[in-house]
């Protein structure tokens, strides 16, 4: 394995081996990825998400490809939290950190109750609350998207744990930022972003809007500029940590939501496509700070610019 | 080791049948054992997903796994990987999934167009005996959709087409319902093909007591249970309010018949 200090970050009060944490919905509860994707060479993960009761997940279809990425509409499939705390915590807890809970709810209560739960419980540093599922939003009312309700459900998980708390943004929306505030507001430690954007497929021989609900996350590299663009915001604007999501295949893209301000990053569809995670692992980022003469990840972050609109003059160009 | 990671040489290409080719791979690296009904997911040029390809055989041999795929050109990623040459590398992951039991007594297999590649597999990776107790029934529209694998012969293969161009007139089914009727075997079946086949063979498993193991075919991003987007309806006898979906990539791709909630199952098919 390479020599990791140079891709250390901090995360709050933490240090990553890497920035690169594997993305809620894409490594199982974690364990399952563990076999193939050795973690010591990523910086963590983060489970799928959990809800107080076991969900089956949506009817089929539930994936849909597209241009430069997937549309999903699994609908939250999970054990449920008690059969997570019985049966996966503990395999969780075997694992390296920086390990990361998700938790669903259609209300504020339902994450505090669930924080709650989850406090007195070691094998985990963080909870991530996932305030924005569109595949299961309840009449067409989507918390994520309501900064008030936002800053409620953070707030009320606050109050429940002492844990380190990550509020995953909602890219459904005019201002990401205000989303972003109200979290902080709350009380979260650090936001992440972003979640799928809403999307719709045609599947042609049956005239059907796909995948099954006739919308669901759009997620994948066609989403990267737009979750760079609102990292990018959300970095200037917040005091917490921002973690950037969306589309990342491989070590450039780590390095340019880092250059972007994020202090960590979650990598999630890439991992349908290689779930040995080989071009976002620690040799990779390595070899790509190599080449892109990055001296280290804690250096590069918030670096960048906007081009001058003025024509810089011609011995400045030498 | 049960899968692996892998890159793999593309050997060559075959015609095998009107738009369908035998493609054979060598797999750099150590290699894990498969087994009939297993697939392999591959990386393919131009397309966003990995695609899911059921294993014609898989032997390892002077230190390297050698496999091969019958496909037909469907869609954007059959059609990317008919373009490939002797020679380009491919990345993917596999052996994946739970494939045919071992045979034990009468089996009679039931293959639908290229649906005939993992049950080729079962026959010759069966013992002498097995082979005996098994066969083997393929049908395609026209006998040019049939592949005409030295091995049909080997194994006395029952050949139908819709339109009498080859072998029996008919559906596979019908030849299979024929012999049913004329002797009076039991025998489990075994089947892959279509969606549309699959149910049919359902429901004659149901109609004379008989078990089918059948190879469910349906897009599947990761191949591994990790994403959870290849759901396939459990029938309601096996179903909870918890749990109402298995996964065609982990719980399959074959299973049996009985497990699925065909009704769902047909209003879901894409």
């Amino acid at each position: 394995m390479p020599d990791l200090a140079p891709l250390s970050i901090s995360l709050g009060p933490f240090r990553l081996r890497t920035p690169v944490l594997l993305a809620s919905g894409c490594c199982g509860y974690g364990p399952e990825l563990a076999g193939c994707l050795p973690m010591e060479e990523i910086g963590g993960f983060v489970t799928k998400t959990v809800t107080l009761r076991p969900r089956p997940g949506n009817p089929p279809p539930r994936v849909r490809e597209t241009a430069g990425g997937m549309l999903n509409s699994i609908g939250l499939e999970n054990v449920g939290l008690e059969r997570f705390l019985s049966e996966k915590l503990p395999q969780i807890r075997r694992l390296p950190p920086f390990r990361v809970v998700s938790l669903g709810g259609y209300q504020a209560s339902d994450y505090a109750e669930q924080a709650g739960r989850l406090d007195g419980q070691d094998g985990f540093e963080a909870l991530e609350l996932n305030l924005s599922c569109p595949n299961v939003a309840q009449g067409g009312l989507d918390l994520g998207t309501d900064p008030a309700r936002v800053r409620e459900a953070v707030r009320a998980v606050r109050e429940r744990t002492g844990k380190f708390l990550i509020a995953k943004l909602t890219p459904n929306t005019q201002d990401v930022v205000a989303l972003g505030r109200a979290a902080e507001e709350g009380g979260a430690d650090a936001v992440s972003a972003i979640n799928t954007l809403v999307g719709t497929g045609v599947d042609w021989h049956t005239r059907t809007a796909m995948p099954s609900p006739g919308s669901g996350g759009l997620s994948g590299p066609a989403i990267r500029p737009v979750a760079l663009a609102m990292v990018w915001k959300l970095s200037r604007a917040l005091q917490v940590p921002v973690i950037g999501i969306g589309g990342i295949m491989d070590a450039r893209d780590v390095l340019e939501f880092v250059l972007a301000g994020a202090s960590a990053v979650q990598v999630g569809t890439a991992l349908f496509l290689d779930p040995s995670g080989a071009r976002v692992r620690a040799a990779a980022l390595r070899g790509e700070m190599d080449i892109l003469r990055v001296g280290s990840c804690e250096s590069l972050r918030g670096n960048l610019e906007k081009r001058s609109t003025h024509a810089p003059p011609r011995e400045a160009l030498r | 080791m049960a899968w692996t990671r892998f890159q793999v040489r593309l050997l060559g290409l075959t015609p095998a049948a009107e738009g369908q080719y035998v493609a054979e791979f060598r797999l750099q690296g150590p290699a894990p054992d498969a087994s009939p009904g297993q697939f392999v997911q591959l990386s393919l040029p131009g397309v966003f997903w990995p695609r899911p390809f059921s294993l014609l055989d898989w032997e390892v041999r002077d230190g390297a796994a050698h496999f091969r795929i019958l496909f037909a050109v469907v869609g954007e990623g059959t059609r990317a990987l008919r373009s490939m040459s002797a020679g380009d590398l491919v990345e993917g992951h596999g052996p994946l999934g739970l494939g045919y039991p071992a045979i034990e007594g009468p089996t009679w297999m039931i293959a639908g167009g290229y649906g005939v590649a993992p049950l080729l597999f079962a026959l010759r990776a069966s013992a002498p005996g097995a082979q005996q107790s098994a066969r083997i029934f393929y049908g395609a529209a026209r006998a040019d959709l049939l592949w005409r694998s030295p091995e049909l012969d080997r194994f006395a293969a029952t050949l139908t087409t819709m339109d009498g161009s080859a072998g029996r007139r008919g559906t596979v089914l019908d030849a299979v319902r024929a012999e049913l009727d004329a002797g009076g075997a039991r025998p489990v079946l075994y089947a892959c093909g279509p969606m549309g086949l699959l149910e049919a063979v359902h429901h004659l498993a149901v109609e004379r007591g008989l078990r089918a193991m059948v190879s469910i075919e349906t897009p599947m991003p990761c191949g591994m249970g990790v994403c959870r987007g290849c759901a396939v309806p459990l029938a309601a006898a096996e179903a909870t309010d918890e749990k109402r979906y298995v996964m065609a990539c982990e719980d399959g791709p074959v299973m049996d018949s009985a497990r699925v909630d065909w009704e769902q199952e047909r209003a879901c098919r894409i």
